[in-house]
């Protein structure tokens, strides 16, 4: 009961591509997920949402996770957003300021309304 | 509380929900519990993956309430750091100028009120981590010690 799947849901949108996280974000899963999260990175339309409504646990494995998609997306000049962090996942986020750099929404349909955010330092 | 914990996976996070659980005796909200969890669970996860030599090894938990503080006590046959590592710089992280990785300690240090690293000295080493109720603000400095023989 304890293996979570470490598989990643993608599907596309006309307005962003949306990113489903696993309920494990976390150093057992941090090696199956990174390819998964960086191919997510090759949006069509610019603007990648990560919806956290199905992680349970995070740690610092996967703080590492998201700067390393962080890191990608303003390197392609991506612009993301997270969505639908609750409990323990979100406490983490915002201990370690991380959504003083992303925006973080309540729902998936929430961000896509709001639209991309600016990237800051892109191609800089 | 002690408990000898294999090195294994699915053993530390049984030890970080033993901790949990004792949050409930130290009066600790919900949301402080989720960090004691967390912070428990990166010392865990430092000690299977830095502090065990083989799958003999056993990390020892010890956890306890002591007033309206809980204090945890992670040991493990490593040597422990040798130095702490700088504070993250999340924007040169967000540059790429730093790796994205790297989080483990500074999370600990987030969450707990007091953040130690005992250097045993006959090999071995502790991290004791020491909770409130409220999460720390600021976040303490980590210390290592290294303890001398009697």
């Amino acid at each position: 009961m304890r293996d979570q799947p470490t598989k990643v849901d993608v599907r596309q949108t006309h307005k962003a591509r949306v990113v489903r996280l696993p309920p494990q974000l976390t150093a057992r899963t941090e090696e199956a997920l990174a390819p998964a999260i960086q191919e997510a990175l090759e949006s069509p339309t610019g603007f990648v949402i990560v919806d956290f409504s199905g992680v349970r646990t995070t740690d610092s494995a996967g703080v590492g996770l998201l700067f390393g998609l962080l890191q990608s997306a303003r390197t392609r000049g991506v612009a993301v957003a997270l969505t639908a962090a609750r409990g323990q996942p979100r406490v983490i986020l915002e201990r370690v300021r991380l959504t003083r750099y992303v925006p973080l929404y309540d729902s998936v349909e929430e961000a896509l309304s709001a639209g991309p955010p600016r990237i800051e330092g892109a191609g800089s | 509380m002690e408990i000898a914990l294999r090195t294994t996976e699915d053993e530390i996070t049984r030890g970080a929900e033993e901790v949990e659980a004792l949050c409930d005796e130290a009066g600790f909200a919900a949301a402080r519990k989720d960090e004691v969890r967390t912070a428990v669970l990166e010392a865990l996860s430092n000690a299977l993956i830095h502090g065990s030599r083989s799958r003999r090894d056993r990390i020892v938990l010890r956890a306890a309430v002591e007033g309206s503080c809980l204090l945890v006590e992670v040991a493990d046959a490593g040597p422990g750091p040798r130095r702490l590592p700088p504070a993250p710089n999340l924007e040169r992280k967000l540059q790429g100028l730093e790796p994205p990785g790297g989080w483990g300690v500074h999370l600990m240090c987030l969450l707990a009120s007091e953040v130690q690293f005992l250097i045993q000295p006959g090999g071995g080493h502790v991290v004791r981590l020491r909770f409130e109720a409220r999460s720390p603000e600021p976040p303490p400095l980590p210390v290592i010690r290294r303890r001398r023989h009697a």
